[in-house]
């Protein structure tokens, strides 16, 4: 017996997986402004170097630009036709879901063949450090701990301090 | 334990013994392709083992053989022009490399421009760039370390700008590979000594790595033992035909396994050494194996007491208790280092080798940026690196 099978599509996951990348995104934003080791490590990208996060095969997909003064911008989903000098690009819907539900690390997921980086390698591991940067604010320690081969080093105070301004403000207004 | 997920990749056909380059028009043949042009460096041509290559041509159905054997002993992007020149001038449809590290990468480099029909190396730096299909490529190694004969990388030098052009594609494999003992016969032993820890260290990193599976592990095992039981009778009497063989063949398996599993610190450290001091990859990875080894030893320390079996024999093995396992693989690296060290004079630390201490902070910094990083089982940043550069010193 033969039947056709249509390939299904899981509006819920991603609308999961952009609402994560959005908040992701803003966050770096933030950060790159107000933290000094992600300011740092951005500061060495090269200026208007584009980072595409996108989920195979049709997205959705996040954009970090750096700006001339050193910061990441949120360029939101959609593709401005700028080149990316660094694609980080997940394979499946699935491994993408595993990835922004935490349950899987991104160095973790590289590991697993489970993204491909298409780019610049030196800016591919600073990514890195800025994202696992990223988690450790946003994220409760046990989980940073979890998903990372080293949790990033960041006082208390800072900490809270910045994880409380990134979801009042930072993350809503982009601030 | 077998990983949650892992996939592996080797579509490199390899020939293997003595006199295997005769095969090698019969296996153009078979690639569909009659006018190779061979590349190799004046080395390999003045060491007198070229003619190895170009005989096997005698009475074949190969239409034309372009030579060219001015590799320099870093692959330049310059070179890596001139060839592709020479390729579509010389209407050649494959490439041959005859010799180590540089001419595979040149080899490789000029096979992108050919393949892509460019001249801007550029446009296909970094990663998976690369999307369709190269020109042949067959490699025939002159040294047993690299591996790249079974690897998906190449490394370029853009001398007029200062910097090293990394290329990743799973198209820049080659496809064939021709290990005949024939062509590192005459090795001197310091060369043979650091290309051989080239291998081991592919072989022990790829063991531990966060992408190694049990395919991996395979390749990297049998690498293992083929240069403990080889490399000093080899290092002892170069014309060895046996264990020169054997070693080729172990750089090759250890090639296969961190292609797929990947390395880490010790590369990374090693690339970083490279690029600040002009160390060679041999030399430093030499020096800096059994360093990368005890930092990562808190989380790899079951994976490195698994690897006495191989390194250190069934008798060590048994003899030391489990505990204890771990450290002594590391003491067994060390004891190679020693004995090498004796034959060879080949530097154990990076104060041998002759690098000022000042420059130990530029070594820590250039390996951060290297990808090996990504794949070490344990985080490594600034200081890590720095602390592993000092220990590696003296």
């Amino acid at each position: 017996m033969t039947r056709d099978v249509s390939p299904g599509r899981s509006v819920w996951k991603l609308r999961m997986i952009r609402f994560v990348l959005f908040v992701f995104g803003r966050a770096a934003q933030v950060l790159s402004r107000i933290d000094p080791e992600v300011r740092r490590e951005v500061s060495r990208w090269p200026e208007g170097f584009v980072i595409r996060y996108t989920v195979l095969p049709h997205g959705p997909s996040m954009v970090l630009a750096r700006t001339r003064a050193g910061r990441l911008a949120y360029r939101g989903g959609g593709d401005d036709g700028a080149p990316a000098g660094l694609t980080v690009a997940l394979k499946n819907v699935r491994s993408a879901l595993l990835i922004f539900t935490f349950r899987v690390g991104m160095q973790q997921a590289y590991a697993q063949n489970r993204v491909s980086v298409r780019g610049d390698v030196p800016t591919a591991l600073s990514q890195m450090r800025v994202l696992n940067r990223v988690l450790a604010y946003m994220l409760p320690e046990k989980v940073v701990r979890r998903i990372t081969l080293r949790t990033p080093e960041i006082g208390p105070f800072r900490k809270y301090v910045s994880r409380g301004f990134l979801y009042l403000f930072g993350i809503p207004f982009g601030v | 334990m077998i990983p949650e997920y892992y996939e592996f990749e080797n579509p490199v056909r390899i020939l293997s013994g003595l006199r295997a380059l005769d095969n090698l028009p019969y296996e153009l043949g078979r690639l569909g392709v009659s006018r190779p042009l061979v590349i190799t460096d004046p080395g390999v041509a003045g060491a007198g083992i070229l003619k190895h290559v170009t005989r096997a041509f005698d009475d074949s159905a190969t239409e034309s053989v372009t030579l060219f054997d001015r590799v320099p002993p870093e692959s330049s992007l310059d070179t890596v022009r001139e060839l592709a020149r020479i390729y579509r001038e010389k209407g050649c449809d494959c490439i041959v490399a005859v010799g180590g590290g540089s001419v595979i990468d040149t080899a490789k480099g000029s096979n992108i421009l050919v393949t892509e029909e460019t001249d801007d190396l550029g446009a296909f730096v970094g990663a998976d760039l690369l999307e369709k299909p190269m020109k042949p490529l067959v490699v025939i190694p002159t040294t047993s370390g690299t591996g790249s004969e079974v690897t998906v990388a190449a490394m370029i030098t853009d001398t007029e700008n200062h910097l090293k052009l990394p290329f990743t594609s799973r198209f820049l494999l080659p496809r064939l590979a021709i290990l005949d003992p024939r062509m590192t016969l005459g090795l001197p032993p310091a060369i043979t000594a650091a290309t051989a820890m080239d291998a081991m260290t592919h072989a022990v990193e790829s063991y531990i790595c966060l992408q190694k599976n049990p395919l991996s592990d395979a390749y990297g095992w049998a690498a293992i033992r083929l240069i403990r039981a080889h490399l000093i009778p080899v290092l002892r009497d170069g014309g060895d035909e046996n264990g020169r063989l054997a070693l080729a063949n172990a750089s090759c398996m250890a090639g296969v396994a961190f292609s797929n599993s990947m390395v880490g610190i010790v590369h990374a450290l090693g690339h970083g050494c490279g690029a600040a001091c002009g160390v060679p990859h041999g030399v430093a990875m030499n020096i800096f194996l059994p360093h990368g080894l005890e930092y990562n030893m808190a989380k790899t320390r079951p994976l490195l007491a698994e690897l006495l079996l191989h390194l250190g024999g069934p008798e060590t093995y048994a003899a030391t208790p489990a505990g204890d396992r771990a450290a002594r693989t590391v003491a067994e690296i060390r004891g190679l280092q020693a004995d090498i060290h004796r034959i060879t004079r080949l530097p154990r630390t990076l104060k041998e080798a002759g690098i000022p201490r000042e420059k130990l902070e530029i070594i820590a910094e250039k390996a951060l940026g290297d990808g090996a990083l990504l794949f070490n089982p344990v985080g490594v940043d600034y200081r890590d690196a720095l602390a592993v550069v000092r220990n590696a010193y003296e």
